[in-house]
């Protein structure tokens, strides 16, 4: 089987528009699925009715594969995902709604990003829970996924220990995956 | 090294995992159903002609053999029953759109589906066989996995939004009853936005209803009734806007 991991979206979406590659799709997918994920449950804000909205938006894609010309297609990508999360949460928003969540500002979303940054909602959003996390965890948080370094770095800037960095990343983790309306694991 | 993705971490729980992989196999069935099925379409033509001729060959030595026993049917052309039963329970004009019966229930649930056709859907020439379809599996038994393979394939010969909605719906009643839950909830999902897309209204409701069925059978009763809070909102909201519709023609009858 060709390895097609090093093809750009717009190849290996046109495989799957010229004979319904499964193998490029399966790339696609691999690529985008947390992301699209994630930015569905900032909109809708919680869990099932963003697994709801992401199935609905990768069917729609294929559905509508044939609409797409070759463009920006993670920004073709996200508006589908923005559109279908939206109409979800317009159903949910009469019906119910999760203890705790804010209705969400259909305005914020409108104008919010352009082809090339398509998921800065997303990267806000993420950015409002970092701010919320204590010192501690933000610093740890900051260290890793952002400066990009390995949990003895960390330890090592921070003073702990090895063991304590790799407690507070995790714990930083759960907390923001919280923050962000999804249910962690469970580590005991 | 490789900066590590927080938004891939965050959203790689075990749960969500699973909800990926299985989101992942429904995608890839239904693009590889559609990539197989005219070569298997033009398989089953050679073995129908095949077949065809055998059976024919066959008959001419038999009766050439027995010339006191005619031959009543040649039962080796009948490639696919349920589909030529199918068709034959429409009557003898396809032409006509017989009124869809009731949803396939399971046992355990209520047969509480509104049996009428959405209003706002066309008739369309693979009605007769959807329709058939659903007359032919009333039962959990025949709810095959080899008959969700077949209506899949049908799917994707199927152009229509409104006519793949339909399919994939049934597609999702026999998955359901097949205990195929993850994958009838795909299905569904699928079933509910090409008939929102079609502004089939009724058809968007039941895809609800019957993914609300999928939510109880494994235990999630707030999203279960969520669902049918959805689905009796689309339905009354529609019967407003036609209510409302006819008021004003009524009204201006008055005048």
């Amino acid at each position: 089987m060709k390895d097609l991991t090093a093809e750009t979206d717009n190849e290996l979406f046109a495989r799957i528009q010229s004979h319904d590659d499964a193998q490029a799709f399966r790339v696609l997918y691999g690529r985008y699925k947390r992301r699209i994920f994630a930015y569905c449950l900032q909109i809708v804000k919680d869990e099932e009715s963003a697994k709801d909205a992401f199935q609905t938006t990768f069917a729609a894609v294929y559905e509508q594969r044939m609409s797409y010309s070759p463009g920006t297609f993670s920004a073709w990508l996200f508006t589908i995902a923005k559109r279908t999360a939206m109409r979800v949460w317009t159903d949910r928003r009469v019906t119910s709604l999760p203890t705790g969540t804010e209705p969400f500002d259909m305005e914020e979303l409108v104008d919010e990003h352009d082809a090339t940054e398509v998921d800065v909602y997303l990267l806000e959003a993420l950015r409002k829970a970092i701010n919320r996390l204590g010192p501690d965890y933000k610093e740890a948080v900051e260290l890793r996924y952002f400066q990009g370094l390995a949990f003895e770095e960390i330890a090592q800037t921070l003073g702990i220990s090895l063991s304590l960095a790799k407690v507070r990343v995790t714990r930083a983790k759960q907390m923001l995956q919280r923050l962000m309306n999804l249910e962690p694991d469970d580590i005991s | 090294m490789k900066k590590p993705d927080l938004i891939d971490e965050l959203m790689s729980t075990k749960k969500l995992n699973a909800f990926f992989e299985e989101t992942e196999r429904s995608m890839v069935t239904m693009i590889t159903a559609h990539t197989a099925e005219p070569i298997a379409r033009r398989g089953a033509w050679w073995i129908v002609g095949g077949a065809a001729g055998l059976a024919l060959i066959g008959t001419t030595a038999w009766m050439s053999l027995r010339n006191d026993r005619p031959v009543e049917s040649t039962s080796a052309l009948v490639v696919a029953p349920r589909a030529m039963e199918s068709v034959s329970q429409q009557g003898t004009s396809p032409v006509s759109m017989p009124t869809p019966k009731a949803t396939p229930q399971s046992a355990t649930t209520p047969a509480s589906a509104p049996t009428q056709r959405p209003e706002s859907e066309t008739p369309t020439n693979n009605d007769h066989l959807m329709i058939g379809q659903a007359d032919a599996t009333p039962t959990i038994e025949s709810a095959t996995l080899r008959e969700i393979d077949s209506l899949s394939s049908i799917l994707y010969t199927t152009q229509e939004p409104l006519d793949k909605a339909r399919l994939a719906y049934q597609i999702g009643i026999r998955q359901r009853l097949h205990g195929d839950v993850e994958a009838a909830i795909a299905s569904l999902t699928t079933a509910r936005t090409l008939a929102q897309s079609s502004h089939a209204t009724v058809l968007e409701a039941r895809s609800l209803a019957e993914r609300s069925r999928c939510e109880s059978k494994r235990g999630r009763m707030l999203e279960a009734r969520t669902l049918l809070d959805t689905a009796i909102r689309l339905l009354s909201d529609k019967d407003e806007s036609l209510r409302q519709q006819w008021r004003q023609e009524r009204d201006a009858l008055a005048h």
